[in-house]
């Protein structure tokens, strides 16, 4: 009689994958990875009914650190699904606790504040001079990182480019810039 | 960071897993528990009646139970710490049953108590609860220290049964070292409070074992 349990579904596909990747195999490592996020990105989104990246990496890392408490004799469903929905059940009390105490933007409630307790700051007008005669990629870049006040990622959604090519062109205008102002100073 | 990046650094962190078994993380404690039981029986030294006391059945009964409860509440809180061992019922609700036969044997020590009130509000010293948490708190220690290093999925099971295991490691100890002739009276004075603080290991267990 073989010692074999019959494997079916996410457990013939997994099982062979947790075998190779406890055997230190990096690709199959990788393979059972994507294939775990595929699994708990369905799992989250049907339990969340919404976008749960954070909750899918948290699973993963689960699964990272936890590895050596499965027995790869053993089904490896039943200890994927309890990671899951332990860090699951995890995401949905910070969500019902967030809830209970919710966030509210500045913004929403400018109206009622009294007058700003701080000044604000005008941008140096040399500095806004050597902003408008740079190239119009990097003065987006500029404009959108220290005007606007928007992250790298930020900035990269909004221009559609990537965030290498966004940190690049920020660098550039950065030495344009010192550039202009040193031969403005002299 | 996006999925795909993390998968990519954790799977270059890849290497070798060795399965640590779950019987082995269960011998260890036991090992810890019995080492450090021992050494502190030794360092306090065994109660003076204790060879009248081993002749009455109620209690060899109230040992053996405590003893029950240890193991049980130990293989439990550790299995809390294995995913796939941890949804299991019947691990989960393991030491229900030491605990229920506990709670039975002292019931019939308390009906054999001629004095009930008198043996309630008897009068211990702070050196009792103390006897108890110095038991207590190597087992205790050890278990959190190990089960942090696993993968605990039901973090409030896992420390609540984990301080129950070392309480009654406790429980035990003083019953062999401390002269107390009636159960009841310890169990009001020292397992009541001990009780308390395992409820309060059960709200501490998701940042301990986060």
């Amino acid at each position: 009689m073989s010692d074999t349990p019959n494997r079916t579904g996410h457990e013939a596909r997994l099982h062979p994958l947790f075998v190779a990747a406890c055997g230190g195999d990096r690709r199959c490592y990788a393979a059972l990875l994507s294939a775990i996020s595929d699994i708990a990105q369905g799992y989250v989104r049907r339990k969340l009914s919404a976008d749960g990246d954070d909750v899918v990496q948290e699973i993963l890392i689960s699964v990272h650190k936890g590895l050596h408490t499965y027995d790869v004799k053993r089904p490896c469903m039943p200890w994927l699904a309890a990671i899951m929905h332990y860090r699951l059940n995890d995401a949905l009390r910070r969500r019902y606790r967030d809830q209970r105490m919710p966030k509210v933007a500045i913004e929403d409630v400018e109206a009622y504040l009294s007058a700003p307790v701080t000044e604000s700051i005008d941008l140096d007008e040399h500095i806004v001079a050597a902003i408008a005669e740079l190239p119009e990629g990097q003065q987006k870049v500029i404009t959108g990182m220290y005007i606007k006040d928007m992250s790298v990622a930020d900035v990269s959604k909004a221009l559609g480019m990537s965030i290498s090519a966004v940190k690049v062109t920020a660098h550039r205008a950065y030495k344009r810039l010192r550039d202009k102002l040193k031969e403005g100073g002299s | 960071m996006s999925i795909e990046t993390l998968i990519t650094q954790l799977s270059d962190k890849g290497r070798p897993v060795r399965y640590v078994p779950f019987l082995r993380v269960c011998a260890e404690w036991m090992a810890v528990t019995a080492i450090s039981f021992g050494v502190l029986t030794l360092i306090y030294g065994l109660r003076g009646d204790l060879g009248a006391r081993l002749s009455e059945p109620l209690f060899i009964a109230e040992l053996a139970m405590n003893l029950s409860l240890v193991i049980a509440a130990g293989v439990t809180a550790t299995a809390a710490a294995y995913p796939d061992r941890g949804v299991i019922k019947g691990w989960r609700y393991l030491f229900i049953l030491p605990l229920v036969l506990y709670a039975v044997v002292f019931a019939a020590a308390a009906s054999q108590t001629p004095d009930l009130a008198g043996a309630v509000f008897h009068k211990h010293g702070f050196h009792c609860l103390l006897c108890i948490v110095i038991f207590a708190i190597i087992p205790a220690g050890w278990m959190l220290f190990r089960l942090r290093r696993l993968m605990v999925v039901r973090p409030m099971q896992a420390a609540g049964l984990s301080l129950i295991m070392a309480l009654a490691a406790g429980g035990l100890g003083i019953r062999l070292v401390d002269a107390e002739p009636l159960s009841v009276g310890l169990l009001i004075w020292h397992y009541l409070p001990m009780l308390m603080l395992s409820g309060a290991a059960l709200l501490l267990g998701r940042k301990i074992f986060r």
